[in-house]
């Protein structure tokens, strides 16, 4: 993963989201499945199904941001640009618990890299012009406000998909607990009683 | 405010608007006038210039950080989904998942 971010996409036409489902109808489903509706729930798995390439666009997406970012804080000069390279290799390498993350989790880091980028960006710029007109001030400091929230934000939803990660392995536990007693065969109930958190294991893989 | 004329002169007045208080000041029609109508039509070309090269730097950045804006909306879609699929719920407004079909 640390040697992917390092890997510049040199082809602009694989930088854009083609593949991706449409934004209002993947918001509309993820929407209605919190809501309880299991049609868009099953939308939404349907969703996924159609468009498997959204990972792999995302993940190529993701390591062209971060390079993007940093070019915009570095510029020219090459000594800051790889000192923020290795910023980002152990960055990521803090935020990542395993050696083998899953796919969400990989997007997860990257995109709380990113947030991170944006955030020094927005110090970088705000703070670089001396004499800066009232309203360049007022967009860097939304740009400052914008990437903290962000920045928050993103490290928040990898938080919590660790919290549901550890839910899900206790539900396991208790599921492999309770097949013992019963003596049935744990793939059996598994894809019999908890459907879900079979069909779970291969999304985005 | 600029050049006035009144009965076939024009006279130079500026003005000014400091904390929401505007100040008239008056320049006769001389010289001084002059000086003072190119030193505020330099000024006003100079705020145009800038207002024009902000706009720029504002568009240019909003550009560059746009995909990576676009990037970050997928990511947390993406993670909200696979929660939702893996029988969680959003709880108050995101802050909490709330396992459903764990029983």
């Amino acid at each position: 993963m640390l040697n992917d971010l390092l890997i510049q996409s040199t082809d602009s036409s694989n930088n854009s989201l083609k593949e991706c489902p449409d934004r209002e109808d993947f918001q509309n489903a993820v929407d209605g499945a919190n809501l309880g509706d299991t049609d868009k729930l099953l939308e939404l798995q349907q969703l996924l199904d159609k468009h498997p390439e959204i990972w792999n666009q995302l993940g190529d997406l993701s390591k062209h941001s971060v390079m993007s970012l940093v070019r915009m804080i570095a510029g020219e000069n090459r000594c800051l640009h790889e000192s923020i390279i290795r910023s980002v290799q152990q960055l990521t390498l803090d935020l990542s618990e395993s050696q083998q993350p899953t796919t969400v989790e990989r997007l997860l880091i990257s995109g709380v890299v990113c947030a991170w980028l944006e955030v020094q960006l927005a110090i970088e710029k705000s703070t670089s012009l001396g004499e800066e007109s009232l309203r360049r001030s007022r967009f860097h400091l939304k740009l400052r406000e914008s990437a903290n929230r962000r920045f928050e934000s993103s490290v928040r939803v990898l938080q919590q998909y660790r919290i549901r990660e550890v839910k899900l392995v206790r539900l396991k536990g208790k599921i492999a607990a309770e097949v013992q007693a019963r003596q049935a065969d744990y793939t059996q109930i598994l894809a019999a009683e908890y459907p879900w958190l079979e069909e779970r294991t291969v999304l985005g893989e | 405010m600029g050049w006035q004329e009144i009965n076939e002169h024009r006279y130079y007045y500026r003005s000014t608007n400091t904390d929401g208080i505007i100040t008239t000041e008056y320049f006769g029609r001389g010289a001084e006038a002059a000086l003072a109508s190119h030193v505020d039509a330099f000024k006003t070309g100079k705020k145009l210039q800038q207002d024009h090269d902000d706009q720029i730097y504002i568009t240019q950045l909003s550009n560059d950080l746009e995909q990576y804006i676009n990037l970050q909306w997928w990511i947390n879609r993406l993670a909200r989904a696979d929660g939702l699929l893996a029988g969680f719920i959003r709880h108050n407004r995101g802050s909490e998942w709330r396992q459903t079909n764990a029983e």
